[in-house]
């Protein structure tokens, strides 16, 4: 079974432990009242945990764009 | 087997200098890449080995 | 382009080391190994002896061994790896911080760099930091989201050289100095009768001053490593006359410094060029370019370039040679934490210069130097080292229209900081005398810190370290409970934000879980401190500072000039809005209950669109509006107070600085829905009184009067970004109307301000045609960026900044 850990929406833990990671696949579009597109619901992860349905293969450094 | 000692990249360090040992020298080379040229200087010592890079000392 | 041939080619092909969303942009950008592998080999041979000795020692392998180079067109060496498009790593420091490196796509010698990382592990100060602390705060701590992370797991820290004592001196003198030490302590432990009250206190000095000797000596002997290597270069690898003459120059530069004092200006800029490698990037990590750097090179300007009387050289020349050290700096590979490298997107690290501001005669400090500074800025375009301008009353128009130039262009600095207050600042809070207060420069982007020969700022856990203010509001309306982000109790328990009767109700519970916060904060720094303090002794450092050694003490462990501060990053706007929504929809008029609010929030104003533009359309900060100016008054009071309750490592209270650097960005997914109307993942606001994006819609004058409201004088700064309109400043009325702007912004008391200026067309256009702007800088938040560096999501907050007509009058 997939886990967090390969997934590409999940950036490295901000202290670099090996164990957690960022997940940034939740983006939504906002509102025209607000001055920016995209807010992007982060979330701390187990890189262990087993993926969710929205997991896609890979790594997210590939995508620099996407990052933050 | 080749030695540093006899190699066109090797040039012994001067007496007085700080690193100065006997026998040990600067080994210089020339790189490029697509960014351009640039000169390395890392230590070694004259009777090491030579290293895939050796060129022999033309006198 | 660069002001000549040369700088425009160094230019083209300079190995820029951007980060965005914390991965360098730049595909050949590799880790190199050699600093980890000698600092380990040498600490595997000297374990036992004294740690600054170890240091020293390791330091010693790693400067006589790590190769050096040298590149085509340059005329500073000097580098602090093995290759041109490397960076260090520094297994001594953080285990996690390696280990991401390690298994990251950057190393290339995996097997060995796990080996020592996995040799290292025991000694870090990650490990000997952490014990203090229980696995809970640890937890809060390492989820990044009320407070940095601490030092000992960061690996980021940051230092203001005394560059003055190496350029002054030379290490030569400086080790007879710390000789005559040794002597002297030896000569007093064997005097007759035995005193231990005297002398006990001697052996600690006697390791320190050694470990400084060995430490100066190596330096000398790297130097002259680099005058070989381009003296060989010229005698056996060229054929070109001009550059073989440049670099038989080199080779006598480097024969001289920093082993004696500077004789002129290019001897003064390799100087310097080698402290900084040391002291920021070799000996260990250390973000920032902290210096006066028109005070600093001033005596040397005058000899080489007005009186020519040393390394005598045309102002042409000059320039030439400010131009090259932005391409040095802009090229130097920095090694941070993976949260730091999301904090600098878009840059390598935080590299500000500081010119300007008055000399210690009281005179106007701007010289020809300082405009040479600016002129190579404006022609070579690097966004790298950022600067900050001291702005005095008295400074004169000329500089001051150099300053103008850059801002104009686009580059987002210099940022302006009020030198009279800063000043007044460090003599009033620190105690430091006038006129050694008038040399102030910014340690990082934000914080004065004194410069000279002794008792500058050496690392972050005496000033830096981080607040997150708006996840610290969310926590106070859910019991301390992070429901959003991370599913940990982040602060204490001070009750559910649905039961909350009054508006103090809110007040408080944002005060206490904001206490909780900055406790932690200021505990795992001092904790930190005295990790650093015993287990990485800086003897270089040491050895530069006359304090050090005079006192045979560790330059982490003396706090000759306390300087503590301590960043609130990002947010503080969120929560002076929020509150203010708050206050008049909750508390005032009573619309919305708290229990609303709180489940509105939760859900992220789902199926509550109507109740959402009613919170954002409340009263916002930027806006001269007295309601919530006044909640903005309250709250950065509250951070004052909360500050002050604590007494740190060096024995007194750390001033609070309100900035952002891209924390704004990077702590917006981690922050939920908020009052303000903003919704959960959106970006924060970007410094200390720049009001939220398209939220200031008085004009420039409005925000400028918002931010005056703020008592500015109670923190070590308080970041404002503004953005102004190209065609504007691009007129002919445009230095005129700015300089009559900052007239205003400087007599309201404001202590701080920077400008984007580039237009939203231009900013969208890069993001189609990226290659169309590879010079496009622009602001982020005490720091600038490549535009097209940066990740969508980045990009997206600058353009979304609103864009300040000073022509309005308003």
């Amino acid at each position: 079974m997939a886990t967090c850990k390969e997934c590409k929406f999940v950036t490295p833990s901000p202290t670099g432990d090996p164990t957690t990671g960022i997940c940034l696949v939740e983006r939504i579009q906002l509102a025209d009242t607000q001055q920016t597109n995209t807010a992007i619901k982060g979330k701390m992860v187990q890189k262990a945990m087993e993926a969710c349905p929205k997991f896609e293969a890979g790594e997210s450094w590939k995508d620099i764009k996407n990052l933050l | 087997m080749s030695k540093c000692e006899k190699c066109a990249f090797f040039f012994p360090i001067p007496e007085g200098d700080m690193d100065f040992e006997p026998g040990k020298g600067d080994c210089v080379r020339q790189q490029e890449d697509t960014k351009g040229k640039f000169w390395l200087s890392r230590p070694v010592f004259e009777n090491s080995d030579a290293c895939e890079h050796h060129r022999t000392q033309i006198n | 382009m660069g002001t000549t041939e040369r700088t425009t080619r160094l230019k083209n092909r300079c190995r820029f080391k951007h980060v965005a969303g914390g991965e360098y942009v730049d595909a050949g950008v590799k880790a190199g190994v050699e600093r980890a592998r000698l600092i380990t080999q040498s600490h595997k041979e000297n374990i036992g002896e004294p740690n600054c000795v170890i240091r020293a020692k390791g330091l010693e392998n790693i400067l006589s061994n790590i190769t050096v180079h040298i590149q085509d067109d340059e005329l500073i060496v000097g580098a602090n790896t093995e290759h041109p498009d490397y960076f260090p790593m520094y297994p001594e420091l953080s285990y996690f911080a390696t280990l991401d490196m390690v298994e990251s796509q950057y190393c290339d010698h995996k097997d060995e760099m796990r080996e020592i990382t996995e040799y290292w592990k025991p000694y870090t100060i990650q490990t000997k930091g952490e014990k203090y602390f229980t696995p809970e705060e640890i937890g809060i701590m390492y989820s990044a989201t009320t407070i940095q992370p601490p030092m000992f797991v960061t690996a980021f820290s940051s230092i203001v050289p005394t560059y003055e004592s190496v350029l002054e001196d030379g290490l030569l003198k400086r080790i007879e100095e710390v000789e005559k030490n040794i002597a002297n302590a030896n000569a007093s432990l064997r005097k007759s009768p035995w005193n231990a009250q005297e002398n006990l206190h001697y052996l600690d000095k006697l390791d320190q001053w050694k470990a400084m000797v060995i430490a100066m000596k190596a330096v000398v002997g790297w130097a002259q490593r680099h005058a070989r290597l381009a003296k060989i270069m010229a005698e056996n690898f060229l054929t070109d006359a001009k550059r073989k003459e440049e670099l038989l120059e080199i080779s006598d530069i480097c024969r001289n410094v920093p082993a004696n004092p500077a004789r002129g200006l290019r001897d003064a800029m390799q100087s310097k060029w080698f402290t900084y490698l040391l002291c920021h990037s070799i000996e260990r990590y250390s973000s920032g370019y902290g210096q006066k750097e028109d005070k600093l090179l001033w005596p040397y300007f005058q000899k080489s370039v007005i009186e020519k009387s040393d390394q005598p050289m045309s102002r042409e020349e000059a320039v030439e040679l400010f131009e090259c050290e932005r391409l040095k700096v802009s090229e130097h590979g920095s090694t941070k934490g993976r949260q730091l490298r999301e904090f600098f997107a878009g840059s390598n690290d935080l590299f500000i210069l500081t010119l300007g501001g008055i000399n210690p005669d009281g005179s106007d400090a701007s010289n020809d130097c300082t405009n040479a500074i600016l002129e190579a800025t404006e022609s070579i375009i690097t966004t790298e080292p950022s600067i900050s301008f001291r702005w005095n009353e008295i400074g004169n128009t000329e500089t001051k229209q150099k300053v103008f130039n850059c801002i104009k262009k686009g580059f987002g600095f210099p940022s302006i900081k009020n030198d009279e207050m800063n000043t007044q600042q460090l003599i009033k809070y620190f105690n430091v005398p006038e006129e050694v207060a008038r040399d102030w420069a910014l340690v990082l982007c934000m914080s004065p810190g004194i410069t000279g020969r002794r008792g500058t700022q050496k690392t972050r856990s005496e000033g830096g370290s981080d607040v997150y203010p708006a996840k610290v509001l969310e926590i106070a309306l859910t019991d301390g409970f992070d429901e959003f982000f991370s599913n940990i109790q982040l602060g204490p328990k001070t009750g559910d934000g649905a039961e909350f009767k009054s508006f103090e109700d809110v007040w408080n519970a944002l005060k206490l879980q904001l206490r909780f916060a900055i406790e932690l904060g200021l505990r795992s720094k001092d904790v930190g401190r005295i990790m650093e303090s015993t287990h990485l002794s800086c003897p270089f450092i040491s050895s530069i500072d006359d304090g050090c050694v005079e006192k045979g003490m560790d330059a982490n462990a003396l706090a000759e000039v306390p300087n503590p501060w301590h960043n609130i990053i990002g947010g503080s706007v969120v929560v002076i809005d929020s509150m203010t929504a708050i206050k008049q929809l909750v508390f005032d008029e009573k619309k919305y209950t708290m229990a609303q609010l709180v489940e509105a929030l939760r859900n992220n104003w789902e199926g509550k669109e109507e109740m959402r533009i009613d919170f954002w359309n409340a009263p916002k900060f930027g806006n001269d509006d007295a309601y919530a100016d006044a909640v903005a008054t309250k709250y950065y009071d509250l951070i004052a107070d909360e500050w002050k309750r604590n007494t740190t490592y060096s024995g007194t209270y750390p001033l609070p600085l309100a900035q952002s650097v891209a924390g704004y960005i990077v702590n917006g997914p981690k922050t939920a829905a908020t009052a303000n109307g903003r919704h959960a993942g959106e970006a924060l606001d970007d410094g200390g009184s720049s009001p939220y994006m398209g939220c200031d819609k008085n004009g420039p004058t409005a925000v400028l009067k918002s931010a005056s409201k703020i008592n500015a004088s109670k923190y070590k700064g308080i970041l404002l970004n503004q953005r102004l309109s190209t065609v504007l400043m691009n007129s002919d009325a445009g230095f005129d109307l700015w300089h009559a702007y900052m007239k205003t912004w400087h007599s309201l008391d404001i202590d701080h301000v920077q400008f984007n200026v580039i237009s939203q067309e231009d900013m969208k256009a890069a993001q189609i045609e990226p290659e169309k702007y590879t010079d496009t800088l622009v602001r982020i938040a005490g720091y600038s960026a490549k535009f097209i560096d940066l990740a969508r999501y980045s990009q997206d907050t600058i353009i979304a900044r609103t864009e300040q007509d000073m022509a309005s009058g308003s």
